[in-house]
This record gives structure tokens, C-alpha cells and sequence, in this order.
């Protein structure tokens, strides 16, 4: 464990008084190759020069001119989520599958038939599973440096509470709990302290699940002008839902029942949707036969977020409270959940709900397409290898207020999230290739996807994690009938990262996430 | 529910696109995507040669827009419309009557089709209308039938390039004109078409280009809209929002309301 690898990720964890962090942008910002049909997803997910796909329309509207015909699709998924946990040394395996409806819609077409100047109009109605949030997994082990419980503290030191009522009222996700439960305590300069402490040769278990996704609806606009200029414009509807369960377990590893602390366990509940909306834009052009052109920019996504998060911390502290009250009748484990602050401070309800909003990062792409060949008789096109290059800039996410006047706690709150964000994360690079070979009516396709790390180099260089992602892809199809049946194996797979908590005042753990994702993707599709 | 709706649309294309594409090739729109016309009577591929293709379906096609857009063309003699060489001819062919159609055939020239005759060229159009029957090409006009012509003598004759019946892309619908004598007229052979003929024409092969695209267009519209969710911008009362970096350990004040247990 490297320690400005370490620095670093404390740094963006600074601020988590909010549910919100860096990490969580990226997770709303990041698509992977999910995003396609079928038959896209085969390619890699190239699809910003070849057009002709109802993908276009998440891709490179300008594709959907590429119809002279109307067209409708469905791609149900299956998603197939691997993570395999590195941790002190032991290696735990999670697994969750789950079906999807991915990239899916409607196509019509209509145009000009004379010669001296075809042209074509095409919308389409359609959306798109961008992201896929399912994952399930746990990893634990012995801790001498830090408890879970420390966060609590650190995020009691850096606010601006200074009574229990100010803590009740602003913390009521776990550092109320632990105050109310005696697993933090104050000592006699009345300053908080946590009562599993590293003395106690603590024992963690951290479990996640996690589930949802962002689904992309768009309404998608295409012309064509004389069947060598295409271009289009998607509005674009994100449509985000994370839900997350979290358990933290930690245990008094030196045996002794009489410590003041045993064991507590923290679960925690987060659900965060939001709405928003953005732009693509895109040309193709096709200078000469077979050769196509291609670039795109996708506007950053504007999405209004709602966080609604709850928590129950059960802590058993072996004797402190008998010892504290001077009761031998009162219990050794206290259980208090968000309802139990809330109904203490005051506040009604039993979960923590919090409003703001997310910008994230614009994409510029760039495409070429070989096609052999462009003519209607489906016996004569035999192949096609397309190419595509995108910029993505993840340094410019960033969090705001949802209020039109934040106040100045929050605005801080804000700026210096932001502020983590551009050190953190880099202009990220993808690379798309892949290809078909058709033989009439039944079609192989193959392609390989690469998306860089996007985090800094300064983030990563004291660390063995890389940060991309690569995917391979392999798929058939078969066309006739005014029937398209596609299906599609994509295998990606990267080194990423886990950190159950951060700390700004001592080290912390992460675990090594090596994680494969297998997609399974049909598109069943007709000609009308 | 945009599941839903999309499987009902699916269900509602798959039997759409039975119809549409059961016979012929299913446009990859990846590749190329031709055009659907709504008058399809002269399908253009892209092909090597670039010229344009017809098939039987698109030969009939044709013939009943044609008789039904101008009555000139409800003529019995319906040869023209069933030679070999009309859905198999190309370019060349069409531009060089001498090659397959000529004057060397055993009609008599002088019978008074010509491509120098007055009577047929563009001057003499008042006289279609009383029997003179032609058939829009490319660029000639063909001029099978004319009041000059016996009634069981079909010679065939090229006229000079007086006319041509473009396809201007307008929906004609056959039902809005009823004058004429119909389209049975072409339907069969029972005219004087003699053997000779037919024999002289060979009987060519038909064409086997792609297939036909829709022709009924429907673009339509949907009535789809996307609603923007449920996340309004208003903050809750009971946010954690609070900031600030304060660093270091902090004194906390007395508890107002104590551990409750």
C-alpha cells in the first residue's frame, strides 16, 4: 500500500459529510461497452462512422440517416458481474447476475427518391441501459491501523457541530448512532473517541451490494443529404438508479469480554435517482465509396440527483453502559437506526434525504469505416471494419447545489469536491474496433473495446492498479425475412479498487478489485 | 412500461415485416439502405454498372400507373408489356434499339413508324389520342401502336426523345381515374400477339434484382414522450448538509438529550 496512493484517495474522501464523493461521479460518468445492440457490442462498440443501427442514436445520431427504411429493436441482457476481492492477502469472490432490456427502439425513415438529390430524414425513439450498477461482494481481515468507526469522528472533527444536538442533527447515517449506542464516547477533555480502538486487533467485514443502472432514453433526429453528408442530434434523457447496501462488522479480535467493546455492525442503505438530460451531435461524411467518417461530441449530462439513505448501527459494548450508569441491569449491545436521531433530534422521518446535482464530462469522438460493400443486394455486402477514438473529459465532473442559492456550507461543500475531482481524474482515452464478415444472410462479428484509466497519473503512480478496462467481443447474426436476429458475448475485464473508508488522520484500507463482466446480449429486430 | 410498449411494437413490426420483406432480400441498412418508394416502378441499385434494374413485379407495377395516369395506354395490344427484353434490358439496349429491337426484323419499316416520322414525334402528340400507345424509357419514347398501325399489326419503333415519363414521385391512385378501358387490358395475351412475335423477342430472362422495399411509407409519429422524473431541486429538511474542513480533534459540547437508554 503505497502512501500517496493513499494521500490521494483520503484527499477525495475529505468531504464526505454528504453521501456524495468522487467516486460516485465517476460511477454516473463512466459507460462502459454495454452501450449498443447486439450487433454494436460485438464490434466494441464502434458505431460513430458506420451508422445504420438504432445504437446510433446513443452513439452518433448522425448514423440513424443511414436508414431509407423503419426499423424496431429490442435487446434484452444478461449481465453476469465478477468481482474478485484482493485483501490482506486472501482473495474472496463475488458474483451477481441480472437481467437488462439494453439499447432498444423504433426507427422511421422517410426522404426524397430522385436521383439528382436523394435524401432522407430518420428519427428514432429509443433507450439504452448506459451502465450497469449490479455487484455484490464482501472482503474482510484484520485491521492494526484504523476502525470503521473512526470516519464517524473524523466527520464530527470537520464539521462545524458543536453540541450532540448539532451531531444528531447533521449525522444521523452512523456517527449519532455509534455516539447513542456507546461505541464512541467522550473522554474527559470532551473530545470523541471510539471505543474500538487498534489495540482491540480489530476484525473487519466489509459486504456491498449494489444494484441498478443508468438507462438513457433519447429521441434521436438524422438527415441525409445526397447520400454523402449525413448528421444528426439526440436529446438525451438519463435516467439514474443506484441502490446500495452496505455491512461493516467489526470484532474485538484479543478476546477480552471486558474491553468495552465486542463487536458492532453497521448497515447502511443508499438509494440515489435522478433525472437529467444532454446532447449528441454528430456528421458522418462519405468521401468516396466505401470509406465513411465519422465524429461526434456528447454534451455533459445536467442530472438533478436525490440521495435517501438510512442506517442502524448495533453496537455491543460488552459492560461500558452498566459501568457508565452505574446499572447492572442496563444492556451490553444498543441498536439505534436513522428514525431513533431523527425522532431524538426532532426531525421526522427515518431516512436522510439530500438534493444536488451533477454535471458529467463531455465525450468528443472520431470514427472511420471501411465497408465492402455499400449495395442493396444483401448477397454482395461481404464486410465491414470500423474504428473509433473518444476523448473523455472526466476531470471536468463536478457536483452543485440544487438550490439556486446554496448556502455557504454547502457551496464550500461543493467547491472543494470539485476541487478533488480535477486532481484526481484525467482526460480519459477509448478505443473501439471491431468488424463483421457477412455471408448472405448470416453475419460473425468481433471487436475489441479499450477505455483508459480515468484517473490522474499522479492518482495511480504509487500504485499497481492501471485503471483500464478492456473488452473483447465475439457475435452472430442472421437477416432475412425482414427478421435481424443478433447475439453477442462481451468479456471485459480491469483492476480497480475498493475503499470501505477513508481517513485523513491515519491510514486506511482498500482492497484490490479484479473484476470481469460478461454481457450477454440478444437483439431481435424488425423490418417494417 | 417503454418495455412493454417496445415488445408491442415489436410484435406489431413482426407481422408489418411478414408482409413487407416474406419475398425479397432484407434491407441491411448498415451497408446500404435503399430507398422505399412509394412508386415503385424503377428501382435503382447501386449496382457495378450503375444501371437500372426491373423485375416482374416492378413490370406490372408499372404498366397499371401507367395505364391508369394516361388513357393512352389502354391499348389491347399489350406486347410491349410482356416482351422478354422489357425486364431484362439495360442500358444498352434501351439506347440501341438496333442491337435487339431493329428495323431488320420482318415488320415492315415503312409502315409508317419511324424515328423521323412527323406524325409521332413531338409535334404529332395530339395524335396519341386517337390510338397511338407509348411507353415511357429513359430517354425515347416507344411507339407501339398508332392509328396507322392494323389492328393486329404491332410493329415497334423507337421515336425520337419527345418525352419523358419521370417518375415525379406522386402517389397515383388508380381509383381517381376511370376512364379507359383498365388495366385488364394488360393482364393477358389475348390480343394479336402472334407467335412471330413473341418468337422474335425470345423469351429472355427475368430479372432477379433485389427485392422491393415498402412502398407504403408510414412515418408515422409517435406519441411517446419522456417524462423527467420525480427529482425535484428542493433540499430536505433533514440534510446532512454541513461543511466546512475543520481540522484536528474537537471539544463537544454538553448533550442536550443524553443517550436514551
Amino acid at each position: 500500500m503505497k502512501k500517496i496512493f493513499i494521500a490521494s484517495i483520503s484527499m477525495c474522501f475529505l468531504h464526505q459529510l454528504q453521501a456524495q464523493d468522487i467516486f460516485d461521479a465517476l460511477r454516473f460518468s463512466y459507460q462502459p461497452v454495454t452501450t449498443g445492440s447486439a450487433r454494436i457490442q460485438a464490434i466494441g462498440g464502434a458505431n460513430i462512422s458506420l451508422g445504420g443501427d438504432i445504437s446510433s442514436s446513443f452513439i452518433n445520431p448522425a448514423g440513424l440517416a443511414q436508414f431509407k427504411t423503419n426499423e424496431i429493436a429490442i435487446s434484452p441482457g444478461f449481465n453476469m458481474n465478477t468481482d474478485k476481492m484482493l485483501y490482506n492477502d486472501k482473495t474472496t469472490a463475488g458474483k451477481k447476475n441480472k437481467m437488462s432490456i439494453g439499447t432498444s427502439g423504433i426507427i422511421f425513415s422517410w426522404g426524397s427518391r430522385f436521383k439528382s438529390n436523394p435524401s432522407s430524414t430518420a428519427i428514432s425513439f429509443a433507450i439504452n441501459r448506459a451502465s450497469n450498477f449490479n455487484s455484490g461482494f464482501s472482503y474482510g481481515g484484520k485491521n492494526l491501523n484504523s476502525s470503521y468507526s473512526w470516519k464517524w469522528i473524523e466527520e464530527i472533527d470537520n464539521s462545524t457541530a458543536t453540541t450532540i444536538d448539532d451531531i444528531r442533527k447533521r449525522f444521523p447515517l452512523g456517527a449519532s448512532q455509534g455516539y447513542e449506542s456507546y461505541l464512541l464516547d467522550l473522554d474527559a477533555n470532551g473530545h470523541v473517541i471510539s471505543n474500538a480502538s487498534i489495540d482491540k486487533n480489530l476484525d473487519q467485514q466489509f459486504s456491498y451490494q449494489t444494484a441498478g443502472g443508468i438507462t438513457e432514453a433519447a429521441f434521436a433526429m438524422a438527415w441525409n443529404r445526397n447520400n454523402k453528408f449525413l448528421y444528426g442530434v439526440t436529446i438525451g434523457i438519463p435516467i439514474i438508479n443506484y441502490e446500495r447496501k452496505t455491512t461493516v462488522t467489526e470484532k474485538d479480535g484479543t478476546g477480552n469480554t471486558d474491553n468495552d467493546f465486542e463487536s458492532f455492525i453497521f448497515n447502511e442503505s443508499l438509494s440515489t435517482k435522478g433525472t437529467g438530460f444532454n446532447a449528441k451531435l454528430g456528421v458522418i461524411f462519405k468521401p468516396v465509396e466505401y470509406f465513411r467518417i465519422g465524429f461526434t461530441f456528447h454534451t455533459p449530462s445536467l442530472i438533478s440527483l436525490k440521495d435517501v439513505a438510512s442506517a442502524t448501527l448495533t453496537s455491543n459494548i460488552e459492560n461500558l453502559s452498566r459501568r457508565l450508569n452505574n446499572d447492572p441491569n442496563k444492556p451490553t449491545s444498543y441498536t439505534y437506526n436513522t428514525a431513533d436521531i431523527n425522532s431524538v433530534a426532532g426531525i421526522d422521518g427515518g431516512e436522510n434525504v439530500y438534493n444536488y446535482q451533477l454535471t458529467t464530462p463531455w465525450k468528443l469522438g472520431a470514427s472511420l469505416s471501411y465497408v465492402f460493400r455499400e449495395i442493396s443486394d444483401v448477397t454482395k455486402q461481404k464486410a465491414f471494419i470500423t474504428g473509433d477514438v473518444e476523448l473523455v473529459n472526466y476531470k471536468a465532473m463536478s457536483y452543485s447545489s440544487s438550490e439556486n442559492v446554496p448556502n455557504p456550507g454547502d457551496a464550500e461543500y461543493f467547491k472543494s469536491l470539485n476541487t478533488s475531482i480535477d486532481n484526481t481524474f484525467k482526460m480519459g482515452f477509448n478505443a473501439k474496433i471491431g468488424g463483421e464478415l457477412k455471408f448472405k444472410t448470416l453475419m460473425a462479428r468481433a471487436g475489441f473495446n479499450y477505455m483508459s484509466s480515468p484517473y490522474s497519473k499522479d492518482f495511480l503512480k504509487d500504485s499497481d492498479i492501471k485503471g483500464w478496462r478492456m473488452t473483447p467481443s465475439l457475435g452472430v447474426g442472421y437477416r432475412d425475412n425482414g427478421v435481424f436476429v443478433d447475439l453477442t458475448y462481451a468479456h471485459g475485464f480491469g483492476k480497480g479498487f475498493h475503499v470501505p473508508y477513508s481517513l485523513s488522520s491515519a491510514d486506511f484500507p482498500y482492497a484490490k478489485d479484479n473484476y470481469y463482466n460478461g454481457q450477454i446480449t440478444a437483439t431481435v429486430g424488425f423490418k417494417f | 412500461m417503454a418495455t412493454r410498449i417496445l415488445l408491442f411494437g415489436l410484435i406489431l413490426a413482426g407481422f408489418s415485416s411478414c408482409a413487407t420483406y416474406r419475398t425479397g432480400q432484407t434491407p441491411d441498412d448498415v451497408y446500404y439502405s435503399p430507398a422505399r418508394e412509394v412508386n415503385s416502378y424503377v428501382q435503382v441499385d447501386k449496382d457495378d454498372d450503375n444501371r437500372l434494374s426491373y423485375n416482374e413485379s416492378n413490370l406490372e407495377d408499372r404498366r397499371l400507373r401507367q395505364q391508369i395516369r394516361d388513357s393512352r395506354f389502354r391499348f389491347e395490344d399489350d406486347i410491349y408489356w410482356n416482351t422478354p427484353r422489357y425486364n431484362s434490358w439495360g442500358w444498352n439496349t434501351w439506347n440501341n434499339p438496333y442491337n435487339t429491337w431493329g428495323w431488320n426484323n420482318s415488320w415492315n419499316m415503312n409502315s409508317g413508324w419511324g424515328w423521323n416520322n412527323y406524325n409521332y414525334g413531338y409535334g404529332g402528340y395530339k395524335g396519341w389520342n386517337s390510338g397511338y400507345v407509348c411507353i415511357p424509357g429513359g430517354n425515347n419514347l416507344i411507339i407501339i401502336s398508332g392509328p396507322g398501325a392494323s389492328r393486329n399489326s404491332t410493329g415497334i419503333r423507337y421515336s425520337a426523345p419527345i418525352q419523358r415519363f419521370t417518375n415525379s414521385g406522386a402517389n397515383y391512385n388508380g381509383k381517381g381515374i376511370t376512364t379507359g378501358s383498365g388495366s385488364r387490358y394488360f393482364s393477358g395475351n389475348s390480343n394479336s400477339n402472334n407467335g412471330t412475335r413473341r418468337s422474335f423477342f425470345g423469351s429472355g430472362s427475368n430479372n432477379n434484382s433485389s427485392s422491393n422495399w415498402n412502398t407504403n411509407s408510414s412515418s408515422g409519429s409517435s406519441n411517446r414522450t419522456f417524462s423527467s422524473g420525480g427529482s425535484s431541486s428542493s433540499s430536505s429538511g433533514s440534510s446532512s448538509s454541513s461543511s466546512g474542513s475543520n481540522s484536528g480533534s474537537k471539544s463537544t459540547g454538553s448533550s442536550a438529550g443524553g443517550r436514551r437508554n
